[in-house]
């Protein structure tokens, strides 16, 4: 009995001492805009991959709303309890800059994700697409469309096809860059392509964008050749419309999609191409990204992150080029998300 | 005398909306075509027929903010089902959503009656306890690629007429349905005995229960029409999008409560009728419609849209007013 409880006590004694010992592995959180959602259950998925590749303690975490509020708080809880890393990806960038500059005075790593504009008050940003290119080629594929519906030759600057696009709000900072984007290609480009109203606010909503897409084919008819739609919904409710209106033919819908949803629609035709990027590879980038930094690595031009290629870093944006382009159902079954 | 002003409200919005239609024609003929109209009516559908529930919330001297989690859950439980099961029958996808909103639409009744804290406090919690299991639940899933005969019944009009390019188009089922619920509504408020007894518990609740009403099951029939509805609303606006997602409802509550007051509901209760609020619909639809047939920059869309909640409650005070006075004369 007396010989039991002392090979416990010592069991015990090694237990402590092995955990006490060991190399604390580093903590990164990533805080994304709205936890539970599935395209941000599909970075976690990212995130899970490189904790278990990299050996660290890295775990994705969000508020319950799409607020900043929540999230700033959460952020803010995480530099108190001293993490390593955090990797965020905001609802709002403006309202995350003091808790940002709390953390990096306090040597947390800060990564953002989805916000290559505010800068400021962080280590990173790291972007799994080039936002130049992201922008502009919805306007080609609008052209290869054209061609191959035989009408190319039919439209001049006198003569416009008329285009739309369909953003998720007027204050998404990307949204609204891509649409710049890609307005001023196709002034440069392709004279003949036409913006015929200014931008609609309604590609965060598959019902707001059907109704939308409805009125514009009343208010312009023929002229009304395209849409663009940068919010994930947009292009799938104007793909409704066009097919109410059995226009599948007649009007090209083309923009940001989740592969699976739109999957669909790509094989009616009711959505001509589709593009994206996968989540979660913005999941593992960002936290090899964070790790590279914390391992003391420096970070630079040409850099690879497997499995995604050498990095671009201009400022302290950091980009891999992954757009998913996704001409046909086949392309974005094979997605897988 | 109720009936009297609620009249006059009527008479009033069908003037504004014919003379907005009017100014519309004006800027854009295409406004005023059949099918522009019918599309206008199908897509707001939804819209309708959960204002007419809000309407009777608001004459009874409640309110109900949760009615768009209700929707959501009604919508995506039946989501879950058809698509798994795959099941064929429309009638029998449609008989799921309305005993959910039903029993939904009790819980609130049993709440705001026994806590006696404020409709608009209970309403909103539970606005957040419906669409936050759901959220972790469903982990936010959407549900997509419905049953054949789901998606074809979405098509389905009572009326068929071809456009020139042989597209049909015609009056949907769906307007239909919100027409249907409007005349039933009008008959319950005005014939039934349930109805009169909303009006009076709205119009005085102490009157009312002193005179021996059973104020819990007046408030139970009116949280529980307005979830019933709302499980009907969800059905439509499944049937509309070919796509449940469960955060594209949940946030439009100000458009519907302003479509019920501008229609005359009184927020103080008492006041409003079916009538009015399919009215207030229309006035809503056709401001949206018509922002993009006037080729209005879409900065000036929310303006416009904020300008129109600010004239409903605007109207709702003016209203209140009156009644006020009327009150003090009698």
């Amino acid at each position: 009995m007396k010989r039991l409880v002392v090979f416990f006590l010592l069991l015990g004694l090694l237990v402590w001492t092995s955990v006490a010992f060991a190399a604390e592995p580093y903590e990164i959180a990533v805080v994304v805009k709205i936890a539970g959602i599935p395209w941000f259950n599909r970075m976690a998925e990212g995130v899970e991959q490189a904790a278990k590749e990299l050996g660290v303690n890295a775990y994705l975490t969000g508020p319950a709303t799409a607020d900043p509020a929540p999230q700033v708080q959460m952020v803010e809880d995480l530099v108190t309890r001293g993490v390593d890393a955090v990797c965020v990806v905001p609802n709002d960038a403006k309202a995350l800059v003091p808790v940002f500059n709390k953390a990096r005075e306090r040597g947390i790593v800060v990564i953002t994700h989805e916000s290559p504009f505010e800068t400021e008050a962080i280590d990173w940003d790291v972007e799994t697409i080039d936002s130049v290119k992201y922008g502009q080629q919805p306007i080609d594929a609008i052209v290869e469309e054209l061609k191959e519906m035989g009408e190319l030759d039919k439209y001049t600057p006198e003569n416009p096809a008329g285009f739309v696009m369909l953003v998720g709000s007027l204050t998404v900072p990307l949204h609204n860059y891509w649409a710049d984007v890609a307005l001023e290609y196709a002034k440069e480009k392709y004279p003949f392509l036409k913006e015929l109203t200014s931008r609609l606010p309604t590609a965060e909503s598959v019902e707001d964008s059907r109704a939308a897409v409805l009125d514009l084919i009343t208010t312009y008819g023929d002229q009304l050749k395209a849409v663009i739609g940068w919010g994930s919904l947009g292009p799938i409710g104007a793909a409704q419309a066009v097919a109410e209106k059995g226009m599948e033919d007649e009007i090209i819908v083309v923009g940001s999609a989740i592969p699976s949803t739109v999957a669909p629609y790509l094989a009616t035709g009711a959505v001509d191409w589709a593009q994206l990027w996968d989540p979660k590879d913005a999941g593992y980038a960002m936290v090899y990204i964070a790790k590279q930094i914390l391992d003391g690595v420096e970070i630079k031009e040409g850099m690879e992150i497997p499995g995604l290629g050498p990095i671009k870093v201009e400022g302290k944006v950091i980009s891999v080029n992954q757009i998913k382009i996704m001409p046909d159902a086949e392309t974005a079954e094979s997605l897988g998300f | 005398m109720l009936q009297r002003i609620a009249g006059k409200t009527e008479t009033y919005l069908a003037g504004v909306v014919v003379a907005l239609s009017v100014v519309l024609f004006l800027l854009n003929p295409k406004f005023l075509t059949a099918e522009n109209l019918f599309d206008v009516l199908r897509n707001n559908s939804f819209l309708g027929i959960v204002a007419l529930g809000e309407l009777v919330v608001l004459i009874s001297g409640g309110i109900d903010v949760s009615f768009t989690a209700i929707a959501t859950v009604a919508q995506y439980v039946m989501g879950v089902i058809i698509t798994r099961y795959m099941v064929e029958s429309v009638f029998l996808a449609f008989l799921i959503p309305i005993p959910i909103g039903i029993a939904l639409g009790a819980f609130n009744a049993f709440l705001v009656n026994r806590t006696r804290v404020h409709p608009v406090i209970i309403t909103i919690s539970n606005l957040n306890v419906f669409y936050g299991l759901l959220m972790v639940i469903s982990k936010g899933k959407w549900i997509y690629g419905f049953p054949a005969p789901f998606r074809d019944f979405a098509r389905l009009k009572v009326l068929t007429l071809v456009s020139e390019k042989g597209v049909d188009y015609g009056l949907s089922i769906f307007t239909v349905v919100w027409f249907l619920i409007a005349f039933a509504t009008w008959v319950i408020l005005k014939y039934l005995p349930i109805g009169r007894k909303v009006y009076a518990l709205g119009g005085n609740s102490e009157a009312a229960r002193r005179a021996g009403f059973n104020i819990f099951r007046i408030q139970l029939f009116v949280y529980c029409y307005i979830g019933l509805l709302a499980g009907l609303a969800g059905f439509v606006h499944a049937e509309l999008n070919q796509m449940i997602q469960p955060n594209a409802i949940v946030g439009r509550e100000l458009d519907v409560l302003a479509a019920a007051i501008l229609g005359g509901a009184s927020v103080f209760g008492g006041a409003g009728s079916p009538l009015g609020v399919v009215l207030g619909v229309l006035f809503i639809a056709f401001i949206k419609n018509g922002l993009i047939l006037v080729r209005a920059s879409a900065y000036w869309h929310q303006v416009i849209m904020g300008l129109i909640i600010v004239l409903a409650a605007t109207l709702s005070a003016y209203q209140q007013n009156l009644e006020q006075k009327r009150r003090g004369r009698t």
